[in-house]
């Protein structure tokens, strides 16, 4: 058998198709790494046409109300764009964003509603001051304002007020003792934002016993996003960069899944009627081994094939991501949350537990070419089959999500996926292991005995 | 010995009967060439020894071994080319011969190289086979049949795509092995070409074994054709039969058995004519499964007649 085997593997890694897709998968590998690495502008800021603005601002009548409080938030736009095209740094961009709004506001009321010229020159001296420190960088500045600010905040009110108040000192106080830098490239001061925001929405949700739907649909998504921020402060890992190797790893079986399945489908789908087709059945058949030997050799290069070839994926996709975006990011675990916890996983224990969660799904749809193979003796049939069984059986899957029917159950398509328990995503029905695996397990057995008594019974006919 | 053994089998694809009641032996040393027209049924009967196709009813043996009951004994000492040497063309020759060797118990790398050389293929072994003319094939397919010192040699048309001297070569080498006890199952459609070294013939045709001979007795149904070379044929037309002719004016054509030819030269000597050759006319083969299966027909006609 150990002969018959060491056979197969030799007659699989000597087909020119292997190496064509393999070509392709390493080409492929590349460009994947690259998209990854180029960084997407995620600026939900429309970027403001200056000259419009200013064009638009000229053209207001300042003796009606209405438009003079335009002419107002237009200024304080303008000369909010035209520091920041000054001070490109992501510091002073960050700065000029968050701290200089209220008070250009402020200075242009004074000029123009209260009138007030004294008022004017302190907020323009006010202005001045700050720009001056947002032209040095000097974050710390503003971190100690807000500091006093907060803590003025806290004395001064109660209840959930008073809560969400300590809440931001503490991400303040945070920042002051990590010296974290009002930065948009700094990952702690991106998650620091983001707590930061959401806290007083979160808080008020988690106080609100009477929620709508939608309201719950938030809590739950921010229960989940302040966790994970929380996660990225409390042990300072940059979990959220999508610009690693690490994150190519996780969605591993997502961008690279489609390969694996073409190896598999194309070896199971040609190992038995390519033989027939080529005329080299005669040779093998008429060797002292049984047939049922010679099957089960086929089947075990098929059964060692998947693994092998998610290993030497796995092997590429580390070496070209890591020439490409680094290897620092294989030490950042995988956080995941599942039923309001947050796991942890090294990532290359996620990445193969993510491999090993779905073998069944490529075993099956493997099995599924390799018996049409051997009934019907035609490649093309068989690998078109088992490429159409693999997106029937993610169809169906869906399909199973919104209509409930009870005939989905009996698709092992259902069942063939447990990437579910790593992910926590959701399912279908209420499926329990044991039920997924005795329906698999059943599933095999029926395919392997067709195609077993097919190719034993089967005879070579005449060319 | 008795190397193989075919009992009244029998294949039935549908509703067509394919083989009715073929049996014959070969023993070892025999070369058996397994004659017949397209479509007569040799390559599935070989199909049906070599455990290919399934037979509905008789029996095989191989050197003894049933091969329903014990296929590996029975196919172990066998070696085959069926059809058309179908190896694997993504391959080298080497590669072939090593995946073939692999699959037997106790063919070693010596062996490989025995064979390389019996066929001559030194030179050309490391090439892909899909760069491989039909004959190198052929050569290759050859040397894959005797990887395994075969007992039991069934070689479907080899001569395909062999060149005169390939042809000549696989003849010195089949009597080699025949020689050596190695019992050669040959079907071939060039009668000629195996008339000189086999030494039985099976005729097949229509699924049914039409005669089952040794050559020499298939030579016996010569008709004893003489022809003769004289000084003026013309004077030897009073001594001539209707069945005898004058072919041109020195040679004559003359049908007589061993006693009639030697009376018939001696009357020739009497009457003063020179004869300067005597030549028998052996019939080939091929003139032989003709007249052989002509004479099927005839049978055939006469009973639907007299019926």
């Amino acid at each position: 058998m150990i002969k018959l085997v060491h056979n197969e593997i030799i007659k699989l890694l000597k087909k020119k198709s292997f190496y064509i897709v393999t070509i392709i998968f390493i080409l492929f590998c590349i460009l994947t790494n690259v998209v990854y690495k180029t960084p997407f502008n995620n600026s939900l800021n429309e970027q403001i046409d200056i000259a419009k603005l200013k064009e638009q601002t000229a053209k207001l009548n300042l003796d009606n109300e209405e438009e003079l409080l335009i002419y107002i938030e237009n200024s304080t736009q303008i000369e909010l764009e035209e520091l920041k095209d000054k001070y490109t740094s992501s510091i002073q961009e960050y700065l000029i964003t968050h701290f200089l709004y209220s008070d250009i506001y402020n200075k242009y009321e004074s000029k123009y509603i209260y009138e007030d010229n004294d008022l004017y020159t302190k907020y323009e001296q006010t202005v001045s001051n700050k720009v001056n420190y947002i032209k040095n960088e000097n974050f710390k500045f503003f971190l100690e304002e807000r500091i006093s600010y907060l803590e003025d905040r806290v004395s001064k009110t109660v209840g959930i007020e008073q809560v969400r108040y300590t809440k931001l000192l503490e991400y303040t106080k945070y920042r002051q003792k990590n010296n974290v830098p009002y930065d948009y490239n700094n990952y702690l001061n991106n998650s620091l934002d983001f707590l930061e925001e959401n806290i007083y929405e979160y808080i008020n949700l988690q106080n609100d016993d009477n929620l709508t739907e939608d309201e719950e649909k938030r809590l739950e998504y921010l229960n989940e996003n302040m966790s994970i921020h929380e996660y990225v402060i409390d042990n300072q890992k940059d979990i959220l960069n999508e610009q690693t190797l690490r994150e190519v790893l996780i969605n591993f079986s997502g961008e690279f899944g489609i390969f694996i399945l073409i190896y598999t489908i194309m070896a199971a789908g040609s190992i038995v009627s390519e033989e027939y087709q080529k005329g080299t059945i005669k040779y093998l058949l008429t060797k002292p081994h049984k047939r049922i030997s010679i099957l089960t050799s086929k089947l075990i290069v098929l059964l060692m094939l998947i693994p092998l070839i998610m290993l030497f994926m796995c092997i590429i996709e580390i070496i070209i991501g890591g020439l490409i975006l680094g290897y620092d990011s294989l030490c950042i675990p995988v956080v995941l949350y599942k039923n309001n916890l947050l796991y942890t996983y090294p990532v290359i224990t996620y990445l193969v537990s993510l491999l090993v969660s779905v073998f069944p799904m490529y075993l099956i749809v493997g099995l599924i070419s390799f018996m049409i193979s051997s009934i019907t003796l035609s490649t093309s049939g068989a690998i078109t089959i088992g490429f159409l069984a693999y997106l029937l059986g993610n169809i169906i899957s869906n399909l199973a999500l919104i209509y409930k029917l009870p005939i989905f159950k009996y698709f092992v398509s259902l069942y063939w996926d447990f990437s579910y328990i790593i992910t926590g995503k959701t399912i279908a029905y209420n499926i329990t292991l044991p039920i997924s695996f005795i329906i698999i397990f059943l599933y095999i057995v029926i395919i392997l005995c067709i195609t077993y008594v097919t190719f034993i019974k089967k005879d070579v006919k005449n060319i | 010995m008795n190397i193989l053994k075919v009992e009244k089998i029998s294949k039935k694809i549908g509703k067509k009967q394919i083989l009715k009641n073929i049996s014959f032996e070969l023993n070892s040393g025999d070369i058996l060439a397994f004659i017949g027209p397209n479509g007569a049924g040799k390559t599935t009967t070989i199909k049906c020894i070599l455990g290919l196709q399934k037979i509905n009813s008789g029996n095989i043996f191989i050197n003894g071994y049933d091969i329903k009951k014990d296929f590996n004994k029975a196919i172990a000492k066998t070696g085959c080319i069926v059809e058309s040497p179908d190896v694997y063309l993504y391959l080298s020759g080497m590669d072939n011969l090593k995946i073939q060797a692999r699959m037997y118990k106790n063919v070693i790398k010596d062996d490989i190289n025995r064979v390389i050389e019996l066929v001559g293929l030194e030179k050309r072994i490391y090439d892909k086979v899909s760069k491989y003319s039909l004959g190198m094939k052929q050569r290759l397919g050859i040397a894959i049949s005797l990887l395994n010192s075969p007992s039991l040699l069934i070689l479907d048309e080899p001569t395909n795509g062999l060149d005169p001297e390939g042809i000549k070569d696989l003849r010195i080498l089949l009597k080699r092995l025949a020689k050596s006890g190695v019992a050669i199952m040959i079907s071939s459609h060039n009668l000629s070409e195996l008339e000189s070294f086999c030494n039985k013939v099976c005729i097949i045709s229509n699924g049914k074994i039409v005669e089952e001979t040794s050559i020499s007795e298939v030579k016996e149904m010569d008709e004893n054709k003489y022809i003769m070379k004289v000084n003026d044929s013309t004077l030897c037309k009073g001594h001539l039969k209707t069945i005898d002719k004058i072919i041109d004016k020195k040679h004559i054509e003359v049908i007589k058995d061993e006693n009639e030819i030697a009376i018939f030269i001696k009357e020739l000597i009497e009457s003063n004519i020179l004869i300067y050759e005597v030549i028998k006319q052996r019939m080939t083969l091929e003139e032989a499964f003709i007249k052989k299966a002509k004479g099927e027909n005839h049978d055939k006609t006469s009973a639907q007649r007299n019926n």
